[in-house]
This record gives structure tokens, C-alpha cells and sequence, in this order.
């Protein structure tokens, strides 16, 4: 059972799986159990029952460890969706976690070494990442954290969402009014807190 | 005065320790300080803190007052006013 919350409250137990559609399924599995070594564990194969307009499919799982997999559809006669723009690509990705850099640079070799295209490690704020795309044009990422969330870090990110909040959907708004709006959120906790 | 919050985490210390260095006023504000300067603007420029560009590009995150002039690769400039 997963372990409940400190204050009593109900946890999600992690990802249990995360599913995307492939219109490659062989390219598909043949990329993530070969290249990335991901053991295939499971395949349903139906009618497209759920709905009238639903396709019959194809549902194959990989797992990743740790109870996590990575599900696949492939639904016949669906025609293909355009890729999507560079910005989507980009930010709509799945992200693999290792513990070290030195996982991090084995990995780089070993998807290199199997003439998928890899850039070169590049670290953020708080972690190091590299990327590649799967056969279907989906962005992956292989990332190791440079230092463990703290809870300055959760409570920062608590005073940006409120800050966002605030201003996201007004018209024209920009990271600049979001970052004057944090200031005052900030002095505002910080009276609060200290009396 | 302009002023940006920079958060109290190991990252952001070379950009306050560049600030400390410049001369500018400090207010801690529980988990983040505040450095403005008697002066209407604000330089601060990346080769003096060496963070790297994600965590340069990230050092309002904490927020500001007045606005942005000028926040690139190689500078950040802020003066005062919402408006130029």
C-alpha cells in the first residue's frame, strides 16, 4: 500500500504509466527495448469498444522500473497527426531520471553508439539533462539532479504559482509584471512569518 | 529605486555575492534578499558572478521592482519605474 501522508491525507504512489501514441510501433519497440533497453511487459489488443468513434488499437507497455512504465496506443486506420512546432516538441517531453553523471555520460554513449542523435549535457538549475527524440519525434530527456529539492526551493515555487496566478490570462501580461507581482508576495510572507 | 529578490539558494549566491561586492543594500526577507541601490538603475553583469546562462536567466525569480532595461547573455540592467 503506499505509504500515507504524515498528516493522515491520501499520496499518490508515483507514476504508475504514462501514455502516448505511436504511429511507428515497430520503430517503437524496437527503440526503447534495444536502444534504451526497456523490457516490453505487456500488450492489450482490442476493438475500439470505449466509444462508437474509438479505433481499434493496440496498447503495449514498457517497463521502466520501479513500478513506472511507459504505455504505447496504436490505433489502426487513424491518420497521422502533424509533428508538432519546435516550442511543443520541446516542452511536452519525458524526462528519465539516473542518480549520477557518470550514468548520465554512459547513456550518451550507449544511444549515440546506436546513431541516435544526443546533445551534449546541459545543465539547468538544478539539473543536467541531455536529449534525444524516440522514432516518433517525441522528446526525451535523461536528466541527474545537481542538488535534492529543498524547502526553500517548494516554498519559492508556492510564492511563483500565487505570482502567476495573479497575472497569468490578463491581457499582455509578461514575466515582468509576474516577477513585480512576486516581489510584493514576498515582502508580504516575509512580515507575515517574521511577526 | 530599482531592486531585485534573489533567492537564498546556493545557485543565486554568486549574483548576491556580485551585488555584496558592488556596494548595493541588502534586506534579507525570510529565504530571499532584496538588493537595491540609492541609485535610479541596477547593472549586474554575468562575467562577474560566472553562474551558468540557466541560472543567469533565472536570477529575477525571486522578483523586482521597477523594470527591465536590459537582460541578456551578458548584462542585467534594471531602473526604476514601470514604464520608461
Amino acid at each position: 500500500m503506499t505509504e500515507p501522508r504524515p498528516d493522515g491525507g491520501l499520496r499518490m504512489g508515483g507514476v504508475d504509466h504514462i501514455a502516448l501514441v505511436t504511429w511507428e510501433p515497430a520503430a517503437t519497440c524496437d527503440f526503447y527495448t534495444r536502444v534504451l533497453g526497456l523490457p516490453l511487459v505487456h500488450a492489450i489488443t482490442a476493438t475500439g469498444w470505449l466509444k462508437e468513434d474509438f479505433p481499434d488499437f493496440v496498447h503495449f507497455f514498457f517497463e521502466l522500473g520501479k513500478g513506472n512504465y511507459l504505455a504505447f496506443f496504436y490505433f489502426f486506420g487513424l491518420p497521422e497527426e502533424e509533428p508538432p512546432g519546435d516550442l511543443m516538441h520541446r516542452s511536452r517531453h519525458l524526462a528519465f531520471h539516473v542518480d549520477t553523471e557518470e550514468e548520465m555520460l554512459a547513456w550518451r554513449e550507449r544511444i549515440k553508439s546506436h546513431g541516435v542523435r544526443v546533445t551534449h549535457p546541459m545543465q539547468h538549475e538544478l539539473l543536467e539533462s541531455i536529449y534525444f527524440d524516440d522514432p516518433n519525434g517525441i522528446q526525451l530527456e535523461i536528466t541527474r539532479p545537481l542538488r535534492p529539492f529543498g524547502d526553500v526551493d517548494a516554498r519559492d515555487a508556492e510564492l511563483t504559482l500565487m505570482a502567476l496566478a495573479d497575472v497569468a490570462g490578463k491581457p499582455d501580461a509578461t514575466v515582468q509584471d509576474m516577477w513585480r507581482r512576486k516581489a510584493e508576495i514576498v515582502r508580504t510572507h516575509a512580515g507575515r512569518e517574521n511577526g | 529605486m530599482p531592486a531585485l529578490y534573489i533567492l537564498d539558494i546556493p545557485e543565486f549566491e554568486p549574483i548576491l555575492r556580485t551585488a555584496r561586492i558592488a556596494g548595493m543594500a541588502e534586506e534579507e526577507l525570510d529565504g530571499y534578499v532584496k538588493v537595491s541601490t540609492a541609485a535610479p538603475e541596477i547593472v549586474l553583469e554575468r562575467r562577474h558572478t560566472d553562474v551558468r546562462p540557466a541560472v543567469w536567466f533565472a536570477a529575477l525569480t525571486g522578483g523586482l521592482e521597477g523594470r527591465i532595461v536590459r537582460f541578456d547573455f551578458d548584462v542585467l540592467h534594471l531602473a526604476e519605474g514601470v514604464r520608461p
